[in-house]
């Protein structure tokens, strides 16, 4: 267990090793990382307007949203922010704050932001 | 040409074809249309060629509980009325808003809109309009160069305005007036309206004057002109005859009164994208020489299906920027916590200039029998009485405002242009904190049941052979639309029939 695979992954390693050789294992770890998309959550945290988001997620009247990283995870169902956003205006749910009709995916992103700190 | 009444003898005998009471934007187009037609036609005005405070006195009465324009405020009576403070606002009615629809209790016109298509055309000559566009928010804008915020397939739709200069009529038709045959008396109150032993027709108008006995004028016909308030108080007030007034056997005369409720701040928009807010910035899109202005409305389809009213939103130029500070100056009311839209504003692509801009609207309210012009005991100088306006405003009709604004804001927010906010108090506002368009319309309604309405759709009276009505009392429903292209083309229908009829 000291390079931290389980049986099964070492089994692919032997497989590819075998296939491609060593070279071959590294440029495939390189290409899987690139492609694999991005954590949302992560992404969502480097946005450029993730301070603006993080100021919106501090409204009290967003604070009774509950458990909002398991929602905001339901919302973005392995997609983009900017997918849920668009998703949420062209379906109309919205959060209604201090009168402002907000997509519900803003609502939930503001304040997981302002809870990460 | 004109006549001043006051100079007439007392015993001077008046006699006309067609007698139009009222000269302003129903009545000059009216006239206008009837020239050259060879009648003998008299143009009645109450008022001058100027604007005086012994004639507005005449258009004084009482309001209800709700907030109004006090009646001598919200009309003119001189000649060319109303447009002498008319601020030009254009736009045709929808075909819907002529449909008889399950969910607007006596809805439905007895005339469609195709049927009033080429007065529509025509009355745009005569308002110095251009050609038709309202409903050709893209090629407008494409003109002008500007992008739409929300595409033209939205639920809620860009839509147009067209400003006329605004003319006034009075001005502009004085002197085709002047040089034509029909003859306008000035200074010429229609006091009373007589009518044959069977009450079925008009046989003559008594026109009050200062300074000298009332004269008598035998028509063939008569229109009353006189606007959404006075017409039904013309007839109201002619039951020296017949008990209740002319038209009245059903008690209709002067119900469902209605007047565009204009919602003020009830709703603000944000803009993001830097085309959306040249529209929003500027309001006015001016293209082909004329002027223009942006609108929201529900789509005809998705008023059917929704089963909703309408409403013409118009964004406010001069929204505050939120790159210069300027936000904390306006009225936080408007917007909310100043917080909460200053970190929606953020929100906006990097380079973009958010701008809070506050939503105006005109609604469609539904007909009510209760909101009503009556007559009071005190009377003019000259012996008619008083008018008083209750009108009344129902919480229905501000839901499927609020309905049609949270529609604006789901297009909006999909098209990437902006967000919209409700005033959370927007219920508790309503309706005192109402404000008007100034468009009295419904009180004597086209209708095909006299039951409910007072006119049919010639615009004649019910029951009687020789007497119409020209203006925005004809409505069967108001519409969201201002008024004047739609009775200017009204009233241009009405020549065509009275040409008719009067040759018959």
């Amino acid at each position: 267990m000291r390079d931290g695979m389980n049986e099964g992954q070492r089994r692919s390693a032997r497989i590819t090793r075998r296939t491609f050789g060593a070279m071959g294992l590294a440029l495939a770890g390189v290409a899987a990382v690139r492609l694999w998309p991005e954590d949302p959550l992560q992404a969502l945290a480097k946005r450029e307007d993730a301070v603006a988001l993080k100021a919106l997620g501090q409204a009290p009247a967003l604070q009774e949203l509950g458990d909002v990283e398991a929602k905001l995870k339901a919302k973005l169902n392995g997609g983009s922010y900017d997918e849920a956003v668009a998703s949420d205006a062209l379906h109309g749910a919205f959060v209604v704050l201090d009168g402002w009709h907000v997509p519900e995916a803003t609502a939930l992103a503001a304040v997981w932001l302002a809870q990460q700190g | 040409m004109f006549i001043d009444a006051r100079s007439l003898p007392d015993d001077e005998k008046l006699d006309a074809d067609i007698a139009i009471v009222g000269a302003g934007a129903a009545g000059l187009s009216l006239a206008i249309a009837l020239e050259g037609a060879g009648l003998n036609v008299a143009l009645l005005e109450s008022g001058g060629l100027e604007w005086s405070e012994e004639a507005q006195d005449l258009a004084a009465g009482e309001l209800g509980p709700q907030t109004y324009a006090t009646p001598e405020s919200v009309r003119l009576r001189y000649f060319g009325g109303t447009t002498g403070h008319w601020g030009g606002w254009c736009r045709e009615l929808d075909a819907v808003d002529f449909e008889p629809r399950d969910f607007v209790k006596l809805s439905g016109w007895p005339i469609t809109k195709s049927e009033l298509e080429p007065f529509y055309r025509r009355a745009q000559e005569v308002l110095h309009l251009g050609p038709a566009r309202y409903d050709d928010s893209e090629g407008v804008a494409a003109l002008a160069g500007v992008k739409l915020p929300i595409p033209r397939s939205s639920d809620i739709e860009p839509v147009l305005f067209e400003f006329s200069p605004p003319i006034r009529m009075g001005e502009v038709y004085r002197d085709l007036i002047d040089k034509s045959d029909t003859r306008c008396f000035l200074n010429a109150t229609v006091s009373d309206i007589r009518v044959s032993d069977d009450a079925k027709s008009v046989t003559a108008l008594t026109i009050a004057r200062d300074g000298g006995k009332p004269l008598s004028m035998s028509v063939r016909h008569a229109v009353l002109a006189c606007g959404g308030l006075s017409n039904a108080q013309m007839l109201l007030n002619a039951d020296a005859q017949v008990a209740g007034g002319l038209g009245n056997a059903t008690g209709q005369v002067g119900r469902y009164f209605a007047d565009h409720p204009i919602l003020i701040g009830y709703a603000a928009v944000l803009s993001f994208g830097p085309e959306a807010g040249d529209v929003f910035a500027t309001n006015d899109i001016p293209a082909g020489g004329r002027r223009y202005r942006l609108a929201f409305q529900p789509r005809d389809d998705y008023r059917r299906a929704k089963g909703r009213l309408s409403c013409l939103a118009t964004i406010e130029p001069g929204g505050p920027s939120f790159s210069n500070g300027a936000f904390d100056r306006w009225e936080t009311r408007w917007f909310g916590q100043s917080e909460t839209a200053s970190a929606l504003a953020a929100l906006g692509k990097p380079g973009w200039t958010p701008r809070v801009h506050m939503l105006n609207a005109g609604l469609e309210t539904r007909p009510d029998p209760e909101s009503r012009v009556t007559l009071t005991d005190a009377r003019d100088r000259h012996g008619v009485r008083r008018l008083k306006v209750d009108w009344k405003l129902n919480d229905r009709d501000l839901e499927d405002y609020l309905a049609n604004l949270a529609d604006l804001g789901r297009a909006l927010s999909a098209s990437g242009a902006g967000m919209v906010r409700i005033a959370p108090d927007a219920r508790e506002r309503w309706p005192a904190e109402t404000n008007w368009g100034h468009h009295n319309m419904g009180t004597t309604r086209m209708g095909a049941d006299a039951a409910t309405s007072v006119c049919d759709g010639d615009a004649r009276v019910h029951g009687m052979a020789n007497l119409w009505i020209a203006g925005s009392s004809l409505y069967t429903t108001p519409g969201a639309a201002n008024p004047t292209l739609t009775l200017v083309a009204l009233a241009l229908r009405l020549a065509e029939t009275l040409k008719r009829e009067a040759r018959a």
